[in-house]
């Protein structure tokens, strides 16, 4: 073998041997994005499920702060379901919101001032604001006075309370990924 | 196994081409050649009888007639730095009427040392031969005295003393060779005529101490009867009265039908120095070159798999990304897919998980609604009472209110216990109209079935 022969031998190998060790790498990548694809599927489809299987579910909490046009067209809303007068809430008063301990939620409070209401009326009220499919409202706490006597004996007696109605914010500490909101 | 070709120089005008086959066939042909040929003419016609033999580019052995080769003995001593080629070369030199810069040589060195046969070739004169055969394909891997060849056939026979003189006729010339420890330690080649024979037989009877003992091979009947005159005149000369029959060129093949194989090394190998600077794996020629293209076509092979399989798993990768987008849109039908679509999904699931509560750290708010509905109900109807001050804090109970009797405060709190309240002793105290009011603390304890039973 003479040496250009030799020469052009060895390049060519070594072009070979090149290629050889370029196509393993293109395999083992290929092999790597397939495994990851194959992966990512099934965590997907457990996703998607998972997805669908929550949004059947009541929500509990609300992604931020109802603004106060919201919340009085709520409670106004209710206030009318429960046939009491709208005069009769003297106060609302939006607290400001606070973290629920080391969770990823806050809680909202919203302090309502009512005043000559029958008691009946006054469940009736806090059952119709609670009970509203998207507003996440609850009584939080609440304060009864004692009841006026009216001048008539056959009138109802008439309350004055103190509602703390809240709604929970999911407020986590650390942004979501890729979260388009 | 491919055959095993030789090419043996009787003299100036006659070869023999020989052959031995895989399945041991050896055959033999003759070559004339014009007297006075050069190398170029004996190599064409050499390779033009081997081509009529169908030899395929074989490796060949060149046996040498013993004309052709310089023939010298040295003394030399015991040790490693005794047996140096290049010394061993330059001592001979002063034996012969080469220098040697201008010969091949090669030694039958033993381990005892004392005097060695030296044989040498003249450079010039077998190199272009050797040259003009490459050209032609017809690799010359040994070169070697076929004298010595058929020496070395004898002794690996058994037909020969370990020691020993050895006369050796083929046509009208004699090989007299001296045989020790199994190898050749003098040799001495010339006319096969009784009186030239018996007087280099008288010669080496002057020269050496002690019994000369002779073995015949193939040597005629003439000479013979005249060695055995001798013998029966001498003492100290006697001769094996068997003659072998055996032919030099036959056991010289034999010899080297060995070398080529690999079973045996050549006596004197003169393929080295000025003569071996060719190409000693040109006989693999062949093979290598097999070999590179199958190694080539292997890597090729490995190198075009890997890309199919490589391009296989880039196919399912994009088969899987498909399904991954139509999963999405099944979640998400109004929203364009995302690039990255797994890390959206896992952060819609986060967001729904913690919108609906579903997650671990979901935290619990009693609802005061549900406390006051399971209070009035725990209430009972035939206890009359007046409520005062009422305050829900979650699921604590503060409650004033007014009675008729103290064992009524404790009616109460049995009822709200009843209802699942913890309920701290009631403080009651006399009012002044003959009321008795009465102050309750109570939390209730609900199971998880009565929250959700409770709850509004």
């Amino acid at each position: 073998m003479t040496g250009r022969l030799r020469y052009y031998t060895i390049g060519l190998f070594a072009g070979l041997l090149l290629i050889v060790a370029w196509s393993y790498q293109q395999y083992r990548s290929s092999y790597r994005v397939s495994r990851q694809a194959a992966q990512d599927l099934a965590d997907c489809r457990r996703l998607v499920d998972d997805i669908q299987q929550i949004r059947s579910a009541p929500a509990r909490a609300a992604m931020q702060s109802q603004s106060t046009d919201q919340l009085a067209s709520r409670i106004e809303a209710a206030a009318a379901a429960a046939t009491m007068p709208i005069d009769r809430l003297w106060r609302i008063e939006p607290q400001a919101a606070r973290r629920l301990g080391e969770t990823a939620y806050k809680e909202q409070p919203t302090l309502l001032e009512l005043h000559e209401i029958s008691l009946v009326q006054l469940v009736k009220f806090l059952y119709a604001l609670n009970a509203a499919s998207d507003s996440q409202l609850q009584v939080r706490t609440l304060r009864l006075l004692p009841p006026r006597r009216s001048s008539s004996i056959d009138a109802e007696e008439t309350w004055s309370a103190e509602v703390t109605l809240t709604y929970l914010i999911f407020s986590p500490k650390t942004t979501l990924p890729n979260n388009p909101s | 196994m491919s055959d095993s070709w030789w090419l043996f120089e009787v003299n100036d005008t006659r070869w023999l081409i020989g052959r031995t086959t895989a399945d041991g066939q050896a055959e033999r042909e003759e070559v004339e050649l014009p007297s006075g040929a050069n190398p170029e003419q004996i190599a064409e016609t050499l390779h033009q009888a081997l081509v009529n033999l169908d030899y395929s580019g074989e490796p060949v052995l060149l046996g040498l007639a013993s004309d052709s080769v310089l023939v010298g003995t040295i003394e030399v001593g015991q040790g490693k730095h005794a047996s140096d080629p290049q010394s061993l070369v330059y001592q001979l030199e002063e034996v012969l009427p080469l220098s040697a810069e201008e010969i091949v040589a090669d030694f039958y060195l033993s381990k005892q040392g004392g005097t060695t046969l030296g044989v040498a070739v003249e450079t010039a004169r077998l190199a272009p031969l050797i040259a003009e055969l490459a050209t032609r394909e017809v690799p010359v891997v040994s070169i070697s005295p076929i004298g010595l060849l058929a020496a070395q056939g004898l002794v690996q026979r058994e037909e020969m003393p370990a020691e020993g003189w050895l006369l050796w006729q083929h046509g009208d010339r004699a090989e007299l060779l001296l045989i020790a420890d199994g190898g050749v330690a003098a040799w001495q080649s010339m006319q096969a005529i009784p009186s030239v024979l018996l007087r280099q037989i008288q010669f080496q009877r002057l020269h050496q101490a002690g019994l000369l003992s002779l073995t015949l091979v193939n040597v005629a009947r003439e000479i013979e009867k005249a060695l055995s005159d001798l013998a029966a005149k001498t003492e100290d000369f006697q001769i094996d009265p068997n003659n072998r029959p055996y032919e030099l060129f036959d056991l010289a093949g034999e010899t080297s039908e060995q070398i080529l194989t690999g079973a045996t090394i050549a006596p004197i190998e003169l393929r080295s120095d000025q003569l071996g600077g060719g190409d000693r794996l040109k006989p693999l020629h062949r093979s290598i070159q097999f070999a590179i293209v199958a190694a080539a076509c292997l890597l090729i092979c490995m190198a075009a798999s890997l890309l199919v399989q490589a391009s296989r798993y880039r196919a399912l990768a994009d088969s899987h990304v498909e399904q991954q987008e139509k999963a999405f849109c099944e979640a998400f039908s109004d929203q364009r897919v995302p690039s990255g679509i797994h890390s959206r999904l896992a952060s819609e699931h986060a967001r729904l998980v913690g919108l609906h509560g579903q997650g671990g750290d979901t935290p619990f708010t009693p609802s005061a609604l549900a406390t006051l509905h399971q209070a009035l109900a725990a209430l009972p109807s035939e206890t009359r009472l007046r409520s005062g001050n009422l305050r829900i804090e979650g699921e604590r109970l503060f409650f004033e209110a007014e009675v008729r009797a103290h064992r009524d405060a404790d009616l109460l709190a049995a009822a709200l216990r009843q209802a699942g309240f913890e309920v701290a002793q009631p403080r009651t105290e006399q009012a002044a109209d003959g009321v008795v009011a009465v102050v309750f603390t109570a939390d209730w304890m609900p199971s998880s079935t009565d929250r959700e039973g409770a709850s509004p």
